[in-house]
């Protein structure tokens, strides 16, 4: 598992350094968002949850699927590897917003901390429930077939987040924290069921 | 004790059976598969390994019971693409397998490196295929196999790479605790490693038995089609008519003494089997 892990962070700093400069470009902007960029505090966090599933598809094309299969690993601990990866990483970008907050904070921007971290959790949540339909799809059509569907579920949650953030339904101030708590509880359990799913189709596919 | 059991192992696509292999490997030898393009090697591989599904057979490797996990840790695996990301260069590839094998050792795979000239910093997607299958080959003996499992490992590779290369699979079997299953169509490397042959064609295997009596027993017979027709029934194993007159494969035991026999190869038996095969000459095993 360690050694898979260690694969995906080292693929996605060679693969995906554009990642990581969106990444702190979006943080910049979003921590100084006013309502109309709200979308910057969310797209981090998206953006994060959607690399897994990318990354699955780019292993299949490359062969690596097949090579991994060779290794001691299960079929079962590769996909537990994924999800994990997946949780890793939309967690960090979580973390980096409030710290990016946190240091504008400092430098005495007017920053809603308590606003900023609602926002952050309702990003996580559109971002892990992004990763719950688009994992499953993957592990069930393969990295050709799913291409088509990943994109349009990351399309919908990214593109859907920005429709909301700039039409001004999503505002800075007095998000409430219910409707946020109700939203993780549908989607941990759908990310369970998820991750269930994906390791009972991939354990039935034949590469 | 064998390395590999295989019975019966099936799996249907849809324009493309394989249908009930059976055969052993045992141990400190190896087993050459060979069958032209299509005929199910990749296939066989990929079933005995768990990356394809089977639809029926059990599978026995070192030991393991059908239904068991496999001790893959025990197992090195050549595929004929190497499937390392193109971004990965051989240092990356040793530490990620570090973290993948609990058996893995890094002063080998160095040493392997070294010994195959591999730059350790160069990106894998600049490698020739050459090096690429060398790099393949390092990562599965780094972590002290004792079934090397091979697809075509020497297809695609100039002279001399492969000499080199079929000379590290030989001192890996010098071992006796180890085995090697390796498939090809160049017939010819196989015959210079391989102690067993199974012979697959569109599926089926035609044939297993150990390379030495196969090529004791069969030989080339040039004769006249009144000559071959003389011969008993069961001795002609497969015919070729030349402008010089018929060419048969036969079974020297059937043969009446008196008839110049020369020696055949590997890769005349293959294509006789293949192409000239009489239809019940072979029955598949």
């Amino acid at each position: 598992m360690l050694g898979l892990l260690y694969k995906d962070f080292l693929l996605l700093w060679k693969q995906y350094l554009f990642f990581f400069f969106t990444m702190a470009f979006a943080m910049m902007v979003g921590v100084t968002a006013t309502v109309t960029n709200l979308f910057f505090v969310l797209f981090p966090v998206l953006y994060a949850a959607v690399l897994p599933p990318s990354l699955v598809s780019m292993e299949e094309r490359e062969r690596w699927t097949a090579f991994a299969l060779t290794m001691p690993p299960s079929r079962r601990t590769m996909v537990t590897e994924k999800y994990l990866l997946g949780l890793l990483l939309c967690l960090t970008m979580g973390l980096l917003n409030m710290a990016f907050s946190l240091v504008f904070l400092a430098l005495g921007e007017a920053v809603d901390l308590v606003a900023r971290l609602e926002l952050t959790a309702l990003g996580m949540a559109f971002g892990l429930g992004s990763m719950a339909v688009q994992f499953p799809l993957v592990y069930w059509l393969g990295a050709e077939r799913a291409v088509i569907a990943t994109s349009v579920v990351a399309g919908l949650v990214c593109g859907g987040s920005a429709i909301f953030s700039f039409s001004g339904a999503l505002r800075p101030q007095g998000l409430p924290v219910q409707p946020l708590l109700g939203v993780f509880l549908v989607v941990l359990p759908l990310l369970a069921g998820s991750w269930a799913l994906s390791q009972w189709l991939f354990s039935r596919r034949s590469l | 004790m064998n390395a590999l059991e295989v019975r019966d192992l099936t799996k249907h696509y849809k324009n493309f059976t394989l249908d009930r292999l059976s055969f052993d490997l045992p141990m400190g030898s190896v087993l050459g598969l060979i069958g032209e393009n299509g005929a199910g090697k990749s296939t066989t591989l990929k079933l005995i390994l768990e990356i394809a599904k089977k639809d029926g057979g059990a599978v026995s490797v070192l030991g393991s019971k059908p239904g068991e996990r496999l001790p893959k840790e025990r197992i090195g695996v050549v595929m004929d693409e190497v499937g390392i990301h193109g971004c990965l260069s051989a240092r990356d590839l040793g530490r990620i397998l570090s973290g993948v094998y609990p058996n893995w050792d890094r002063a080998a795979y160095d040493a392997y490196l070294k010994r195959m000239d591999l730059d350790p910093k160069k990106q894998f997607k600049s490698y020739s295929r050459g090096m690429k299958m060398k790099l393949g080959i390092a990562a599965a003996l780094s972590h002290d196999p004792r079934l090397l499992i091979l697809d075509e490992a020497t297809s695609g590779l100039d002279p001399v790479i492969r000499d080199e290369v079929t000379d590290l699979f030989s001192e890996f079997t010098r071992d006796e605790n180890r085995a090697v299953l390796i498939s090809s169509h160049i017939v010819s490397d196989l015959e210079k490693i391989c102690d067993y042959i199974a012979f697959l064609h569109k599926g089926r295997l035609l044939l297993f038995e150990e390379k030495d009596r196969l090529k004791e027993r069969c030989g080339l017979l040039q004769c006249t089609a009144e000559e071959l027709s003389n011969l008993p029934a069961g001795a002609v194993l497969g015919r070729k008519v030349t402008p010089y007159g018929v060419q048969a494969l036969v079974d020297r035991g059937d043969v009446p003494a008196g008839l110049h026999i020369s020696p055949v190869d590997l890769e005349q038996i293959f294509i006789f089997m293949v192409k000239e095969a009489q239809p019940d000459a072979w029955p598949a095993v």
